[in-house]
């Protein structure tokens, strides 16, 4: 499968999908107005891989700045797809938030306790302004 | 009096707010709209957990509007948007037509939001994140439900950490003028 980058637009975030490293990172801010447009075939693809992991581990990396909640559905339905990983594939998932940043570290939190991943929360530093 | 007084009439909003806005509401204008709010809160010296807040708030607000509102029918009903400070607070006030069948609705779940307190919030966010989490039938979805989690009114709260003030004004036979207000407490993230 190819890869897939997409640098941070004007509302959408940079994501990286390495599927023969198993790497997959989402960073920055995300807010389209039509979220699904942007992500569905990121999620289309993540869901083939997750069937059949071409990569000996994956290793993902949520790390938003802000996003607004017509982006939940999509990120969602990852988090969904996550959870059918086979079972004896290494699987490690990090939830990355801004020190003091709240809102997205309870989100992190939330999917958390809500799903079975282990979802590893992380506190980064603001960056200097 | 106009819609425009109406609204600021509901949020006490100043003489000079930092943004008044009459007009379609396109992407584009969001992003514009987003860009200079934070221009604007840089300039103020704001703190970033502050214009976070806003700028959560506002895209909230005017995504909604996009998703929701009506036909514009003339310029009266034209959508509008303000983003004011005040004294302790900054707020968030916007207008726009609605099809009045979705009043009740409406009306009822910002009702139910205003009588939660911050706690009560915060469930409320974690169920529907857990309800959105259960597997969902694709063929059932519309435009819509794909790009909405149910959580754009709970978000809002979440992040203002007080109340809407809203009010509807009939314009027509099936169409209502929905006013909404909220705010964001300067002094609560001082630190």
């Amino acid at each position: 499968m190819q890869n897939i980058t997409i640098p941070a637009g004007e509302n959408t975030p940079y994501v990286r999908c390495d599927f023969q490293k198993g790497v997959f990172e989402f960073k920055g801010a995300s807010y389209p107005e039509y979220a699904r447009e942007f992500y569905d075939n990121i999620v289309e693809k993540l869901e083939i891989y997750i069937q059949n992991p071409t990569a000996p581990q994956t290793h993902i990396t949520f790390a938003f700045t802000y996003f607004n909640t017509g982006t939940n559905p999509p990120l969602m339905t990852i988090f969904k797809a996550l959870e059918k990983m086979p079972a004896d594939h290494p699987l490690q998932i990090e939830w990355c938030y801004e020190d003091g940043d709240e809102d997205i570290r309870d989100l992190g939190e939330y999917f958390n306790t809500l799903t079975t991943l282990p979802i590893h929360l992380i506190s980064l530093p603001i960056p200097e302004e | 009096m106009s819609y425009l007084e109406d609204l600021k009439s509901l949020m006490n909003i100043s003489a000079t707010p930092i943004i008044e806005y009459r007009g379609e509401i396109t992407q584009k204008i969001i992003l514009q709209t987003l860009s200079d709010l934070e221009k604007t809160m840089d300039k103020l010296g704001e703190k970033l957990k502050i214009t976070r807040k806003a700028f959560n708030i506002i895209t909230e607000c005017l995504q909604n509007i996009l998703r929701y509102g009506e036909k514009v029918e003339n310029e009266e009903t034209n959508p509008i948007f303000i983003f004011d400070q005040q004294e302790n607070r900054y707020v968030i006030a916007s207008g726009n037509l609605l099809d009045k069948t979705r009043q009740p609705k409406l009306q009822m779940r910002l009702d139910e939001l205003n009588a939660m307190d911050w706690y009560a919030v915060q469930e409320a966010y974690k169920e529907v994140i857990k309800y959105n989490l259960r597997d969902r039938d694709k063929t059932q979805e519309t435009e819509k439900s794909r790009n909405s989690a149910g959580l754009g009114f709970i978000e809002m709260m979440r992040k203002s950490e007080q109340r809407f003030v809203f009010s509807f004004k009939e314009w027509s036979e099936n169409t209502t003028y929905f006013l909404l207000g909220i705010a964001i407490d300067k002094d609560k993230d001082k630190s």
